[in-house]
């Protein structure tokens, strides 16, 4: 049986229902791991013609609690950016994904992140904090969710064209 | 949209006027120095935006007092590589043709473009804030205009003009050979690490920054960007104080480094480069707990001067943007430390008539812009 299935995360996100699920499924199998990922690993990673790969084992897996991962409809998200860490919390700048005009901030407590996530809490480090609504065997919970980003690494292709330039930039452009 | 100044305010400098507004924005936003050195030359230092409308600011206030940004801008200075600092810079260069572009940067150039270069390419894929994209696109201009970029470092003379009696001469101060070399070794070890979830760049930048020397017939102007005080001589304020060879006369003119911060503060700065009736200007900054700058801060600093401007309060609201009452209710209900950063644009424009005997700056407040005085602690 074939372990790996690949996703095409553009489409699925357009279908609304469909793509909670999958975003459920990534941070569902995220905490269901509980480890941090690490390179290569297969789960997680958005590759550079936007496609999500993951561990077809797992996913299995998930769908045998399917009851504890239902959908989840988001209400409000930012992508946040870690400015001050403390002992216990870490303060951020947030930009609200629908409205990216004026900034927030905000203090969580490193509680409100995953085990998996926690190696990734730098300053200047990245995530997602989305608040809505979730549905449990029929009961609608408000939930809220912090998942720092992981980027797969650039495609040889992406390497490449990005070194050429940075040559062509380096023969054209002269300093003073 | 533009700028909404008043008539007076929309005024251009006459000829023989030396003029330095402050622009700034409150919060984390971001501040600019629009520069007039006389007879129509302009300068800018660093660029920021609206974040609601998105306009760049230093572009919108030139444009507002109908300069000729294409021919008139003779300077665009990228002080670091800050995003309250370079936000709108590559959109101010692509409209100033004649501008030289002058920024830090490593010694390893190839080096340094592969970096932006690979760092681009991940923004590219996910759109951020980050200040990769600005740098770039100002490369990109460059490299169609076929104009190098001016290198700025300790004690280079960025740009000179003369005209009739004027002599206008501009100095970076900073940053300092020892940090030049830092930036090569942080740049290299990037490369080792290929660590992509962190916004780049992920060293301090402020040791990096440029500080600068506005000098217009023997009057000086010190521009203390972001630059910061550390226990290393080779970098810093105290490389400026101990190392420069441009800084002969005291300046009458001030602005005050990283937003008043305590790591930018030195009495040396005060005593040694500024005269005794130093104006001193000011933008807040508030992105992580502490906004500034700080109370005790702002008392020193009227120790050393009673002429203190900010162009803003720090612009901290008591709570979250406005919203659905629902939105805002759960909001609350998961995190009630959310605060919205309120953008209070602000100038502080300090005008020196030159061909007067004794000249003395006057100040004028534009929007939020306000003085602190003694008992006002901000």
């Amino acid at each position: 049986m074939e372990t790996n299935i690949r996703l095409d995360y553009d489409k699925i996100s357009k279908i609304n229902d469909l793509g909670n699920i999958v975003n459920q499924y990534i941070s569902g199998v995220i905490k269901e791991r509980n480890i941090s990922i690490e390179k290569n690993n297969s789960i997680d990673i958005i590759t550079d013609d936007n496609k999500a790969e993951f561990d077809l084992t797992w996913l299995q897996k998930i769908d045998s609690k399917k009851d504890v991962y239902e959908y989840m409809s988001n209400i409000q998200s930012w992508t946040g950016y870690v400015s001050d860490i403390e002992e216990d919390n870490f303060t951020a700048k947030l930009i609200d994904k629908k409205d990216p005009t004026t900034y927030e901030i905000a203090t969580f407590s490193k509680e409100d992140v995953s085990d998996g996530d926690l190696n990734l809490l730098k300053p200047g480090a990245v995530f997602y904090w989305s608040i809505g609504y979730a549905t449990n065997k029929g009961q609608r919970i408000k939930q809220s969710l912090i998942r720092f980003r992981r980027s797969g690494n650039i495609s040889v292709q992406v390497f490449d064209q990005a070194m050429d330039r940075a040559e062509e930039l380096n023969q054209n452009l002269t300093w003073d | 949209m533009g700028l909404n100044l008043n008539n007076e305010d929309k005024q251009l400098p006459q000829n023989s006027q030396f003029e330095i507004s402050l622009l700034g924005t409150g919060a984390g936003y971001g501040e600019s120095v629009v520069i007039h050195l006389g007879y129509n030359n302009w300068i800018v230092v660093d660029s920021c935006i609206n974040p609601k409308t998105k306009e760049c600011l230093p572009l919108e206030y030139l444009r507002s007092r109908d300069v000729n940004v294409a021919k008139d801008v003779k300077l665009i200075l990228c002080t670091h590589w800050h995003d309250d600092h370079i936000q709108g810079i590559s959109e101010l260069l692509a409209n100033c043709d004649e501008a030289v572009f002058s920024m830090s940067a490593c010694s390893d150039q190839k080096k340094f473009l592969q970096f932006v270069g690979l760092d681009y390419s991940k923004r590219e894929k996910q759109p951020s804030t980050s200040s990769t994209e600005e740098i770039q696109a100002c490369f990109n201009i460059l490299e169609e205009r076929n104009k190098p970029i001016k290198k700025a470092c300790q004690d280079r003379l960025l740009l000179q003009l003369k005209n009739g009696n004027f002599t206008t001469n501009i100095y970076s101060l900073s940053p300092s050979d020892y940090m030049i070399e830092a930036f090569d070794r942080e740049i290299a070890e990037l490369f080792d690490q290929n660590n992509p979830d962190i916004r780049i760049p992920i060293e301090p930048q402020n040791h990096k920054s440029v500080a600068i020397l506005i000098e217009v017939n023997g009057n000086c102007v010190l521009l203390g960007s972001d630059l910061e005080v550390s226990t290393n001589p080779e970098k810093g304020w105290i490389c400026v104080l101990d190392k420069c060879q441009c800084l002969n006369k005291k300046s009458t003119l001030f602005k005050i480094p990283h937003h008043g911060s305590i790591n930018g503060y030195h009495s040396r700065i005060w005593n040694e480069l500024l005269s005794e009736d130093v104006t001193g200007i000011l933008t807040p900054f508030h992105k992580g707990k502490k906004p500034l700058p700080e109370h005790q801060m702002i008392e020193k600093f009227l120790n050393h001067t009673e002429y203190l401007f900010i162009t803003s309060d720090t612009g901290l609201s008591r709570s979250a943007k406005k919203r659905d009452h629902q939105v805002s209710k759960v909001i609350n209900q998961f995190n009630n430390t959310v605060q919205e950063l309120k953008f209070t644009f602000g100038i502080v424009k300090c005008t020196l008539n030159i061909q007067d005997e004794n000249p003395k700056w006057e100040i004028k407040l534009i929007e939020n812009a306000k003085r602190i005085l003694k008992s006002q602690k901000n």
